[in-house]
């Protein structure tokens, strides 16, 4: 065999140029997620051998400019910095080519090797706009690849440029964009204090003009050099005279797209796209909310109608198998404690993990679905001002919506927001979004303790209730993180795309394997955590650790009224909130059929009503802590959230049970 | 004879000319990244509540409706 060269290559471009598509068409089954340290963004990777050659493909955060505005442009451009890929590629889509110039226009400052990748000429074609390839190539002075990435066209065009790029068979002659008189000299004069090529891996004069667009981050690295204090002195010197320097960098850098744009492309007078017919349905003030009610009931459905179904029958199918391996092999086991370990430790965790997986399978499709299609932006337009009312950032919706089905794919489906800042909070709030499990249980309890119509009553006092919770933590965690990055909303209302099937299904394996994978490992240990609280030291769950627990803590219940039973049935609750009603008939030695009768007996209504309120508010479930833990990757923030919601139920539980116990008695 | 009012207050189907954006550093900067920059066509698609899509430079872009609000258009 031949020795292969292995190759790396970024994929940039802007958002919504289907450059998933081109990525998944590229690697195929080889790819892989790899989630960069401490942030909330997740950069695919994937092979692909071509010619002797092993290409390892990067598919970069889309982005529409490589200023520090969001992390997705930091981490584009150190990538294409630090992790010095030996090719970068920027997919464009060709029917709205105008408006990725703009970050072509950047990329040629920041590598000498580039490759356009013209994705959806078909759909330019539609357009009728002719785009003249030669003729684009000549201009920017770099290749230019037609493609059609859904009928795989372009592919091998692509593969076979990347490798005489490499091979340095192709001249390359980048477009150096001048800036005219008021900037150029400016440069000039800057580039006088520097004398290098580079700056710690970037091009001098890149840096400098990104200085000069006032970019934060290249302040920061020069402000963290002494040798440079020259020129950030100067900076500040000119920032005195002409402030508006970015404004004038953009605008000369869309004039140069425009110039391009003229020369090289035939465009029909009237451009009217299909999308904007769509569109004016879509987003008609009476018709755009009917109809983004209808694909949302949808949605949520398909999630957790059918994905509970099937979750249902697989669990159905794993007890089956459980039950069979108890019956036949575990009996063989003489060590009791091995045989708890499994029958009561590690098939749960795997029924728990099992149970997940569907649900979370059909939310990544519906999820790849909606956005792939252009929907998503719409949804948030049209969202984003009720949004606003529960202080959350209008991508946000998708996520609160879910989390009314299950916390899980709720803060999965954060990954909307470009701003790490709005995801997190939105990732922190969403725990309190009573999630199916515990308005199960709610409902359950509710209807022991009051009448229908005061159950109802209490029923929209609790979901008030968490409504309110997650507008104040919202409102709480703006105010406490760092406000670094305007968060108003700015959307690009993409073309419509029929979804394509073989992108989804790739997407959605990935995703799924990243869960299993990240999220997975957690949830097993903590189940095994809290089989070990309940089982030792004696195999009995009154005098087990967690029943000591739970009498340590019964002081702390007192003030809420809940004696130690409540509390370690909690404590169970954080396996899964609908394991609250299993841990208590447990705990209240009865069958789950009469735990109703018994805890009428024990309870009172205004207990009852404590109870649900700590059990809608307190810790998430092992599962949303891992998949809070793996969308920040972070465990301090996973602790926060742990922290914020236990305080939060122990002060709502002390309130509701001494105000309450004022009125009702 | 022309006028010089907010994006916000654009008709659907109004053009015009943006002459000034006001606001903080970042958001200025952002807008103009995406072609709002004083002296770029604009075209409001549809404007009722809540955010403003508006035409540029050949895509579209919904901007919420109090940035819209700082961005001065001149029509007539």
């Amino acid at each position: 065999m031949k020795p292969t060269k292995k190759i790396t290559v970024a994929l940039a471009g802007t958002p919504n140029v289907g450059k998933s598509t081109v990525f998944n068409l590229l690697t195929g089954l080889r790819q892989y997620t790899a989630n960069w340290p401490g942030k909330t963004v997740e950069v695919k990777e994937g092979i692909r051998e071509f010619d002797g050659y092993e290409i390892k493909f990067v598919d970069l955060p889309g982005t529409y400019s490589l200023t520090a505005y969001s992390y997705d442009e930091v981490i584009a451009r150190r990538f294409i910095v630090d992790g010095k890929p030996d090719v970068v590629v920027q997919v464009i889509d060709a029917s709205t080519l105008k408006k990725d110039l703009y970050l072509t226009l950047q990329l040629l400052e920041l590598t000498d090797k580039l490759i356009l990748v013209l994705n959806m000429m078909d759909i330019a074609k539609m357009k009728g706009l002719e785009i003249n390839v030669n003729k684009l190539s000549a201009l920017l002075g770099v290749p230019v690849v037609p493609m059609i990435a859904v009928k795989g066209i372009g592919v091998d065009n692509l593969l076979k440029k990347i490798i005489e790029v490499v091979e340095g068979r192709v001249q390359l002659r980048p477009l150096r964009i001048s800036y005219g008189e008021k900037i150029e000299p400016l440069i000039v004069k800057l580039k006088g204090l520097i004398r290098r090529e580079k700056v710690q891996g970037y091009p001098t004069r890149w840096l400098l003009i990104k200085l000069l667009e006032g970019d934060k981050e290249v302040i920061d690295t020069l402000k963290s050099s002494p040798e440079y204090k020259d020129i950030i002195l100067s900076y500040n010197e000119i920032l005195k005279t002409s402030p508006n320097l970015s404004i004038i960098i953009a605008s000369l850098r869309h004039k140069m797209v425009d110039t391009i744009y003229k020369l090289s492309v035939r465009q029909p007078k009237e451009l009217r796209t299909l999308s904007e017919k769509i569109d004016r349905i879509v987003l008609h003030k009476v018709l755009g909310p009917p109809i983004l009610v209808g694909v949302l009931t949808v949605a949520f459905l398909a999630v957790f109608t059918l994905g509970e179904a099937l979750s249902d029958l697989a669990s159905y199918a794993f007890s089956m198998i459980t039950e069979y391996l108890i019956n036949n092999y575990l009996t063989t086991i003489i060590n009791p404690l091995i045989r708890s370990l499994i029958a009561d430790g590690v098939l749960p965790a795997f029924d728990v993990i099992i149970s997940f997986i569907p649900m979370i399978t059909m939310f990544l499709i519906v999820y790849a679905v909606i956005e792939d299609s252009g929907y998503m932006a719409r949804a948030t337009v049209i969202m984003d001002r009720y949004m606003h009312i529960l202080g959350l950032h209008g991508k946000a919706f998708l996520s609160v919506l879910m989390g009314f089905g299950c916390n899980v794919p709720g803060i999965m489906a954060t990954r909307g927001l470009e701003h790490h800042r709005d995801r997190l909070i939105a990732i922190l709030v969403n725990p309190l979004v009573p999630c199916a499990a515990r308005l199960g249980v709610m409902v359950f309890i509710v209807n022991l303790f009051f009448e229908p119509f005061r159950a109802t009553l209490v029923m929209v006092w609790l979901v008030t209730l968490s409504l309110l919770l997650v507008a104040l933590t919202g409102a709480l965690l703006d105010k406490v993180i760092v406000k670094r990055e305007f968060t108003e909303l700015i959307i690009e209302l993409p073309e419509y795309h029929i979804p394509s099937i073989k992108n989804i299904a790739l997407l959605t394996w990935v995703r799924v394997k990243a869960f299993i994978k990240r999220a997975c490992t957690l949830i097993f240990v903590s189940v095994i955590l809290i089989w070990f609280l309940y089982t030792f030291p004696t195999y009995e769950v009154e005098t087990s650790f967690g029943a000591q627990l739970g009498k340590l803590l019964e002081p702390l219940g007192k003030f809420m009224g809940l004696d130690w039973k409540a509390i370690v049935s909690l404590i169970f609750g954080l396996l899964a909130k609908e394991q609250v009603l299993a841990a208590m008939s447990v705990i209240y030695r009865v069958e789950e059929e009469s735990l109703g009768e018994v805890l009428k007996n024990v309870w009172t209504p205004l207990q009852a009503l404590t109870f649900l309120t700590v059990l809608m508010v307190y810790q998430p479930c092992v599962a949303t802590i891992a998949v809070i833990r793996k969308e920040t990757n972070s465990w301090k923030w996973t602790l926060l959230s742990i922290v914020y919601t236990l305080s939060l139920a122990l002060i709502l539980g002390v309130l509701t049970y001494n105000i309450g116990s004022l009125f009702l008695r | 004879m022309y006028n010089i009012i907010p994006l916000a207050l654009m008709k659907p189907g109004q053009e015009g000319v943006i002459v000034h954006v006001e606001g903080g550093f970042g958001v200025v900067r952002r807008l103009a990244e995406l072609g709002l920059v004083p002296g770029a066509r604009v075209r409001v698609e549809s404007s009722y509540w809540g955010p403003v899509v508006v035409w540029v430079s050949g895509f579209r872009i919904a901007i919420g409706r109090g940035l819209a609000r700082k961005v001065w258009v001149k029509v007539g």
